[in-house]
């Protein structure tokens, strides 16, 4: 995030889109060079909470993520309300406000913060190794998650503020298109709906329905925490105990339901007055532990997931200046997670795009890649290896998502070693088989406004 | 929700927290033809970033070509005699790196992140496009198609991302520190393949590039490869950098951007000295302690007052960025809260920016903000990128790779004096700009404005 925040700050302009897409995409790449594989270690707190450890030394810090089975999938009759008990937790305890946790954790240079999604809920943290910051800030982070008080009035400006974040995507052409594919894409299931809720669902939820939905979510055998840092095997032990020492034991929160199977192709058209129309076009697709995953990354890799080399950004970027940029990704969930296609294009461009990339998506899953994309792909996501676990915080990501998901502590080099297997055959059958080609969505939002951003009457200069 | 303005003083300044290693830590070369080279190792990985900066950016440009800077940048990625267009990016993908570039106000950067036994790849493929671009008309037609289609998705579309486009312009009257990175409209669609050539024939050479390599390298093997790939280009002479510098302010400045937007922002820059244009350092570091006092976490004044206590505002915060070559803003901005309008919001938060020129600032705000500053530190070791990023802009805004230690010492010195003091003397009406969003709603049938909404002057709304 730093460097995002960074560059986007000081450079406001650059060559390639930072696609939040790509990100997803690349959950699973981490693929560290032999000599280099980092040990992952397993066990299981005494009150049921999965860990996973790896031991590193270079720099005095920690990076934690405690992930619960507590996302927006799990919102029920109360749209929205995983969001807002994920906020909730750092509005205080029993006995420590929000402005007390605030400086218990800043006093100590600690960065704590919370979140959630379609899947999961999460707490993380990294802070300075020494016993002296680390002890106070886990105890303090070990009781706001296992004993938020939800104190009325946080509750109501905590509602408040997710309502401003429902406006705020309202206004976003982005935000909207991807709430329009969700909605088409999922029908009734538990992922269909816009995560933040409504207007309406966040007035209708009480102070008793978030304490319940954290008294069954926020459970330890409902969770899963990755280390990554400057301890011992013995502290990390330590250290697990203190965070989920204070949870109830709970049970697990019971599988999703499938995702059921699209009837037809739908196309969805909202204006908006923007100047590029926001395009998304896929289907569902697969759930975390599909067993030809690597074949399927490589394949989406060639397809529209390797950057500048990709097909799409090929036809409608380089070949044609259409986009800035074009992207296309598998996100794995819990339950069956989307593929997806998007674009932005200015809006008198739309129609050629779309039109470009469905033509791109059918021919390649008619034909699928060739050998040569194939055998460029498995080069660069093998031999980038190295590069996508080179530090702490993102190693800490992927031992949350394998724990998570419960993948096996060897999931990064089993991944890394299948993918050099694969060949064109393997990735064309696993994208047929996980993708497919038909029924689908396809979402246009905005691209409605004249582009004339330096006319009326101000181009005085 | 997005924070208007991360406090973004931390990330760019990384400061050691008192370890073991040596001053800089980092090993600087020069080439005979003025060509700089910094190296810093990092064995954790066997992995390399390099990168070449260059210096020069939009406070180089004139208006009529604003955004030459940031089109060049992307032409670097169309081909040479000896490589053809994309074939840098396919050669670094195929051994498994990746490669990018940004612009900015005061650089323009070209980085590869790859295994540590490539680097010689990157080196030998950046020599090549220092002097042998090709900049085919064709292909710069196309290239700056995608231009336009970026500004209209980082800009045009993002209601405050213009307005922050526009509060900047209104701020800096007179100096080219006013204009947007990627370029003004207008500019951006009159721009032509000879502008972009003559800008790469001015600025790309190697005494205005500097080589940043971070990672599994040895210095004096980085220097030799250096040399062998860049050591025979000929040093040219540059034009002069112009002192962006601006005229006195006069007096306070309000611009209204109207968008299609559902919620209103608040968008707040004092102009102030950047680490290059201060008369004592002091000062900037001192600006930084204070930004963190406003918004250094959730317990800093801005997200405790007048987010949670006032409740005023959704979200909120304060950023400063001292490295520059010019003159920069310190920022403050918002978005309201529910059921709050903007003129609430503004007088919140200009409330805070008295307080601290007025009332107590407690030695555990001073000692939190400190003890944040060397965490972040700490934190910020963890990625190679982001160090080298430090590197190359120390070194292109011209302070040099010690003024890293010099920026921990003196913000470990700051005292609640020194913040009240340069609270009162930058922190002043003289100096600020306001500009506020007005959403015109999304629905699709709100008016176009014209220039009737403009900001007081009249002359400060560019674009």
């Amino acid at each position: 995030m730093s460097i995002d925040a960074l560059v986007h700050h000081a450079a406001a302009a650059a060559r390639r889109v930072a696609a939040a897409a790509a990100a997803i995409g690349l959950l699973a790449t981490a693929l560290p060079a032999a000599a280099a594989m980092p040990d992952v270690q397993q066990w299981t707190t005494d009150n049921g909470a999965r860990v996973m450890f790896i031991e590193a030394h270079e720099i005095p810090a920690v990076n934690v993520q405690m992930t619960f089975a507590a996302g927006s999938a799990r919102d029920g009759e109360h749209p929205g309300i995983a969001h807002l008990a994920s906020d909730l937790l750092m509005s205080g305890t029993a006995d420590m406000d929000a402005d007390a946790l605030a400086r218990a954790y800043e006093n100590e240079g600690a960065e704590v913060s919370t979140g959630a999604a379609r899947d999961m809920g999460w707490v993380e943290f990294r802070s300075l190794s020494e016993d002296e910051h680390l002890q106070p800030v886990a105890r303090t982070v070990a009781r706001m998650t296992a004993a938020p008080a939800f104190p009325d009035a946080e509750i109501e400006r905590v509602r408040s503020q997710q309502k401003t974040s429902l406006e705020n995507k309202a206004q976003s052409p982005g935000d909207l298109a991807r709430r329009a594919f969700w909605k088409a894409a999922y029908g009734d299931h538990p992922y269909a709906h816009e995560p933040l809720g409504t207007p309406d669902s966040l007035d209708a939820t009480t102070r008793a329905d978030l304490q319940a939905f954290h008294d069954r979510y926020y459970v330890a055998r409902n969770a899963n925490l990755a280390i990554v840092g400057d301890l011992t095997r013995e502290r990390a032990q330590a250290l697990a105990e203190t965070l989920t020492g204070p949870l109830a034991a709970g049970k697990p929160a019971p599988a999703l339901p499938p995702v059921p199977k699209l009837e037809h192709d739908r196309t969805i058209h909202q204006p908006f007055p923007s100047t590029q129309a926001h395009v998304l076009i896929g289907r569902p697709a697969i759930a975390r532990g599909y067993e030809r995953w690597p074949a399927l990354y490589v394949a989406n890799h060639v397809l529209g997931g390797g950057g500048f080399s990709s097909r799409l950004m090929t036809e409608v970027r380089e070949k044609r200046g259409l986009v800035y940029g074009v992207y296309s990704y598998v996100s794995p969930m819990a339950a069956a997670g989307p593929f997806i296609i998007g674009l932005q294009t200015r809006g008198d461009q739309t129609d050629q795009a779309v039109g470009i990339v469905r033509k791109e998506f059918d021919r390649f899953y008619d034909e699928g890649p060739t050998t040569d994309e194939v055998d460029d792909a498995v080069k660069n996501i093998a031999g980038g290896f190295p590069l996508r676990i080179d530090s702490n915080a993102d190693l800490s990501g992927y031992l949350s998502m394998m724990g998570f998901y419960g993948l096996p502590t060897d999931y990064l080099s089993r991944f890394r070693n299948e993918v050099r297997e694969v060949d064109a055959t393997a990735a064309h059958a696993a994208f047929a088989d996980a993708v497919g080609q038909r029924p689908r969505v396809t979402v246009i939002v905005g691209g409605d406004r004249a582009d004339s951003g330096h006319q009326g009457g101000q181009g005085a200069q | 929700m997005q924070k208007y303005a991360a406090r973004l003083l931390a990330l760019t300044m990384c400061l050691w927290a008192g370890n073991a290693l040596a001053a800089s830590g980092v090993s600087e070369f020069e080439l005979d033809n003025g060509m700089k080279v910094l190296v810093r190792e990092d064995h954790r990985a066997p992995v390399v970033v390099s990168q070449v900066w260059y210096g020069v950016g939009s406070v180089d440009e004139h208006r009529g070509i604003t955004g030459v800077s940031h089109v060049l940048e992307h032409m670097m990625f169309k081909g040479t005699g000896a490589h053809g267009p994309g074939e840098f990016s396919e050669i670094i993908a195929r051994n498994g790196g990746k490669d990018n570039a940004f612009t900015s106000h005061d650089y323009t950067a070209y980085y590869q992140q790859i295994a540590a036994d490539e680097l010689e790849t990157c080196l030998r493929l950046e020599a090549d496009r220092m002097t042998g671009l090709t900049l085919a008309p064709e292909q710069f037609q196309r290239e700056v198609g995608v231009v336009r289609e970026e500004r209209r998705q980082r800009i045009e579309d993002q209601p405050r991302s213009l307005t922050y486009e526009r509060m900047r312009a209104a701020a800096f009257p007179a100096s080219t520190a006013r204009q947007p990175v990627i370029g003004w409209s207008a500019d951006l669609e009159a721009l032509t393949a000879q502008d972009v050539r003559d800008w790469y024939e001015q600025w790309y050479a190697p005494n205005n590039a500097v080589l940043v390599v971070v990672g599994d390298v040895d210095p004096q093997q980085v220097l030799a490869l250096a040399r062998k790939h860049f050591g025979d280009k000929k040093p040219i002479d540059l034009p002069r950098r112009v002192a962006s510098t601006e005229v006195e302010p006069r007096g306070e400045t309000r611009v209204k951007v109207h968008a299609a937007a559902k919620l209103p922002y608040l968008a707040m820059g004092w102009r102030v000295p950047s680490l290059t244009t201060v008369d004592d350092p002091a000062d900037a570091y001192a600006l930084d302690v204070l930004a963190g006092i406003l918004d250094g976490g959730r317990s800093a004044r801005i997200e405790r007052n007048v987010v949670r206590g006032r409740e005023i505002a959704a979200s909120a915060g304060a950023g400063y960025s001292p490295m520059a070559r010019t003159d920069e803003l310190f920022t403050i901005g918002g978005t309201p809260a529910q059921g709050r309008d903007i003129d609430t919001l503004e007088q919140a938060l200009r409330a805070e920016v008295e307080r601290l020129k007025e009332g107590d600032i407690g030695a555990a705000e001073l000692d939190r903000v400190k003890t944040n500053v060397r965490a972040s530190d700490v934190f910020q070791r963890d990625s190679m990128y982001y160090q080298a990023m430090r590197m190359g802009m120390l070194e292109t805004i011209g302070v040099g790779q010690d003024a890293y230690e010099r920026y921990q010492e003196g913000v470990q010195q700051v005292t609640a004096a020194d913040v009240r003091r340069v609270a009162q003397r930058y922190l002043t009406d003289e100096r600020l700009t306001v500009a506020q969003l007005v959403p015109d709603g999304v629905d699709g049938n709100a008016p176009r404005r014209g220039a009737g909404e403009g900001p007081i002057g009249g002359d400060t709304i560019v674009d």
